[in-house]
Order: C-alpha cells, then sequence, then structure tokens
C-alpha cells in the first residue's frame, strides 16, 4: 500500500513539476528497443558454514 | 561451504517500449523487457566427502514497466519506471540435479540517459526486483525467490 502512495504522489508529482516546461529536442511519441548489460544479481546470503542442502 | 556466491560476469537486459510525450519536459509509456542476471556460483565441499562441488544460483526474468522520463536538459533525462516481474531462479546441486522457482514480484527502476544524438542514447540505472527473498536459512529451497539488484549501463534505439 506504501508503494503504491508513493508511485502515485511521483507520478502526480512529475505532472505537476513539467506541465510549464521548455521543449527539448527528442522526436515525439517513438518506440525504442535497448540493450544493457548488467552488474550483481541475485541477493544471497554469505554462507560461511555447512549447510545441509539434503534437508 | 567454502564461499559466498560471487557474481560470475555480466548479465543482460533486452527491453523495447513506447514514449508518449505528456509535455514537453514529460515521457511516459510502456516498457517490455527480458533479463538474465549473472550467476552466483557457490564453492563447497563436504566434510566427509573431499571433492569440491558448486551450487549454482542463476535467474532470468520477464518484466512490464511503466516507464516515465524526464528531459532535464536537450541531452539528458531522468529515468523512473515501475511495474511487475515474473522471476524464474533455477538452483544447481550437486546430485540433486536444478530445482526450479517462480514469483511475480514488484519492480523499481531509477536513472539517467544521456542522448548521443536523436536516436541513440546511453543509460545508467539501477534496477530493483522485490521478492520475498532468501535468507542463510532458505538456502537451497527452491520456492524461496532471491531479490534481484543490479546496475545496467545500457544503449537505447529511437525510431
Amino acid at each position: 500500500m506504501k508503494l503504491i502512495k508513493l508511485v502515485s504522489f511521483t507520478i502526480a508529482a512529475l505532472f505537476a513539476i513539467t506541465a510549464s516546461a521548455k521543449t527539448h529536442d527528442m522526436p515525439n511519441d517513438h518506440p525504442y528497443v535497448g540493450f544493457a548489460f548488467t552488474q550483481g544479481g541475485l541477493v544471497l546470503p554469505t554462507m560461511d558454514g555447512q549447510i545441509n542442502i539434503f534437508g | 561451504m567454502q564461499d559466498d556466491g560471487i557474481h560470475k560476469g555480466f548479465g543482460w537486459h533486452i527491453y523495447g517500449g513506447y514514449l508518449f510525450d505528456i509535455n514537453p519536459l514529460l515521457s511516459i509509456g510502456p516498457e517490455v523487457g527480458y533479463a538474465q542476471p549473472t550467476k552466483n556460483v557457490y564453492k563447497t565441499s563436504f566434510d566427509q566427502v573431499t571433492l569440491p562441488m558448486t551450487i549454482v544460483y542463476s535467474a532470468t526474468y520477464l518484466d512490464l514497466l511503466a516507464a516515465a522520463r524526464i528531459h532535464a536538459t536537450s541531452h539528458l533525462d531522468i529515468i523512473g519506471k515501475f511495474g511487475a516481474a515474473s522471476v524464474t531462479q533455477n538452483i544447481e546441486m550437486p546430485l540433486l540435479g536444478t530445482s526450479t522457482g517462480q514469483q511475480v514480484a514488484p519492480e523499481l527502476v531509477a536513472g539517467l540517459a544521456y542522448n548521443v544524438s536523436q536516436n541513440v542514447e546511453v543509460n545508467l540505472t539501477y534496477d530493483t526486483i522485490l521478492t520475498d527473498g532468501v535468507n542463510q536459512s532458505d538456502f537451497g529451497k527452491c520456492d524461496k525467490i532471491a531479490n534481484i539488484n543490479t546496475f545496467e549501463l545500457g544503449m537505447n534505439y529511437y525510431f
């Protein structure tokens, strides 16, 4: 619920802040594709001791 | 267990979307993507068996996001995205084979983009997927899906 409120507030703020803005030179209404290299990944615990993977 | 699940190499993310200019400073639109983050490799050995083995965590996810961009300058955009990701996680265990789990979870993205030309931009984003998470007692259980946090260095082409 907090996340939904935060996102809603952020969107409302974006509309308000940008309502009277200067022009930019990007094309209007544009499709796009992209590719990215990523670093990081799954957040997993450090395992220092023995664990029973069969349990 | 002797190692701490080091991330191996680079992962990748492909995506596509459509942006609508709401006003001169703000564009929003949908984006869909598919990604494979880096694997986490644990090296292990058992007291009874001296043969070293590995446990490998890997994942892929399909995401659907609402993307917003603030055109801060003529070349610089501030990026924010939110939506959902369907995460499929695989655990490769010695002797036990591979087990798979899946979860749909919220995803948040924030970053910056630099417009190199009218059609090409480079961007740097931080992407987090908020699954239930994995702690030490969950280790090796396929129904426990780990959070995914990635930095992404990408390039977009605008048609």
